[in-house]
């Protein structure tokens, strides 16, 4: 007789392993807090409230923090090898993989976001909205970057975080602010805010929805290999 | 024994180099050894043969529904133990064995009575609760096969060498109807259960044997390296019964011998008879390549195509 896999203790048993190499890097503290103060003493961000900040850069530090380096670890390497000619298959470790650190951004930024608008009468769908596909770019970019770059990948990731925080500053073009990825965040609350947002806050949700899940099939399927080598 | 076939080749050709297609049928209950080393192919062949690696050219079909080996429904069905297995940091055997029964799907409840007989079974209770990348290489071999028994699979294919203490489970899974396929580098880690070795050399599998046969080319071709205290001149170890192809190396001698208990009998006896004493004696098992050039020289007896007769169309 053939059992269907248990596919909520394969998660669970992905979370731990994966947050337990994670949290034993050195760099995890460093990718949490040096891209947030990067983007605070950047100019013009020194005049923007801290939660919103904290928003913007949990958003995608948060997720970049689990998931960077991760692609060609040791780690990754022997969970595949465990669970991808299993019959529960290569999407036993590619999904929680991708989910554990969306939530990793998500579940504090939506937090943070919750504090910050309590006394501005109410949540803004948008910002409910734009937060998770935030979250999923930031999970993307890191993994693709990672898989077409190696190392050269983590620099452009943090500049490309650099770019976003920048975005938040005041005086860049309509046309910049939807283009720059995962850079949706700072534009939504500042629509929020009612100041500096050249477009209404559909707009950047509608652009986040696209690539986040424009980027999550082409990560699904770089992670989905079964060729990669590690690196450590 | 149960005659049905698990795994079948058709038209398979392991590397490009390779001459004519493999031809392959793995009973149940049977046990098959690809023997040959890293520079062979029997450890692409091993890979090929669990679906981890896409042949040449060719199909692998599993069970009688000839079902493609990569197919997603043989996922479980065919199971691969590599020497070079590791986990992440932290992950103790239990919890490696856990993950496994997940993905096998047993139960929460099932896993605790299952992994409590598997682990009884290969010997691992003592270190369930230890770090699978700080056991030493044996355990953790019998770590990765402990895992790829929970599927419960029709074939195994195991990339060797492996620990001893595997010898008699494996037995047990081919006497309980599993096909079970090793690479294994040298006839010393042969399984005695083992039913057919396959020599490969790296470009093809050029023969395959039966164990009896195996044993009897390694009587003939095993070689015996003895050192004598003082050293006993090369003109009276030649006259030792049944020494064949003496050849001297420093501090004692190399040969062969049809016989090991003549052998040894006959080396006591020369040493005392000479005054010496045997300060070292050792079996040196035949190599991978005088195994083929044995076989592939005792199949085609009396071949040599003296007339050109291919040539000549008689």
């Amino acid at each position: 007789m053939r059992r269907r896999p248990e596919y909520l203790r394969i998660w669970a048993s992905v979370f731990r392993y994966m947050s337990e190499w994670a949290l034993r890097r050195q760099a995890f503290i460093w990718i949490l807090l040096a891209a947030p103060i990067i983007a605070w003493i950047l100019p013009g961000q020194t005049s923007i409230p801290f939660l919103p900040l904290a928003i913007s850069g949990i958003t995608y530090c948060g997720p970049a923090a689990f998931i960077s380096g991760w692609y060609r670890s040791s780690a990754r390497s022997s969970l595949k090898d465990i669970l991808f000619s299993t019959k529960a298959g290569r999407y036993s470790l590619v999904l929680p993989e991708i989910m554990l650190p969306v939530l990793a951004g998500v579940l504090p930024a939506l937090g943070l976001a919750l504090l910050w608008t309590a006394g501005r009468g109410g949540f803004p769908w948008q910002l409910w909205a734009v937060i998770p596909f935030a979250s999923l770019t930031a999970v993307s970019l890191t993994v693709l970057l990672e898989k077409y770059l190696d190392q050269t990948g983590h620099i452009i990731n943090l500049l490309a975080f650099m770019a976003q925080a920048s975005a938040a500053s005041w005086a860049l073009s309509p046309v910049f602010q939807l283009m720059l990825p995962h850079g949706y965040v700072p534009w939504t609350l500042r629509w929020i805010n009612g100041t500096g947002a050249a477009y209404h806050g559909d707009i950047y949700v509608f652009i986040a929805v696209l690539q986040g899940i424009g980027l999550l099939f082409l990560t699904v399927k770089a992670l989905s290999d079964s060729e990669i080598e590690s690196s450590d | 024994m149960d005659s049905s076939v698990h795994l079948s080749t058709e038209e398979l050709y392991i590397t490009g180099n390779s001459d004519e297609p493999l031809d392959l049928a793995v009973l149940a209950g049977s046990m098959t050894v690809l023997l040959g080393n890293d520079s062979t192919v029997a450890p692409d062949l091993a890979l090929v043969l669990a679906g981890r690696k896409t042949p040449a050219s060719g199909m692998i079909h599993l069970g009688d529904d000839n079902l493609d080996i990569r197919s997603h429904n043989a996922r479980g069905r065919v199971e691969y133990v590599s020497p070079s297995f590791s986990c992440p940091p932290g992950m103790t055997v239990s919890g490696h064995l856990s993950l496994a029964s997940a993905a096998a799907g047993y139960s929460r409840q099932d896993t605790v009575e299952i992994l409590s007989q598997l682990c009884t079974w290969c010997s691992l209770e003592e270190c369930m609760n230890e770090e699978v990348n700080e056991l030493s290489p044996d355990d953790r071999y019998l770590t990765a096969f402990a895992a790829a028994c929970l599927p419960i699979p029709d074939v195994f294919v195991l990339q060797g060498p492996f620990p001893d203490k595997l010898h008699p489970l494996l037995e047990d899974l081919s006497q309980g109807g599993c096909a079970v396929i090793a690479s294994l580098p040298g006839i010393q880690h042969i399984p005695e259960s083992t039913e057919r070795i396959a020599i490969c050399d790296s470009d093809d599998v050029r023969q395959i044997v039966r164990l009896q046969e195996l044993t009897e080319a390694c009587s003939i071709l095993m070689r015996l390296r003895v050192r004598f205290f003082p050293v006993l001149p090369r003109a009276v170890m030649e006259s030792l019964p049944g020494a064949e192809n003496v050849l001297a190396f420093r501090g004692g001698y190399e040969f062969r011998h049809t016989g090991l208990s003549a052998a040894v009998t006959n080396l006591v006896n020369l040493a005392r008879a000479n005054s010496r004493q045997i300060v070292g004696l050792e079996l040196k098992p035949p190599s991978n390549s005088e195994l083929m050039q044995y076989f592939t020289t005792d199949d085609e007896p009396g071949e040599a195509d003296l007339f050109c007769a291919e040539d000549l169309n008689i």
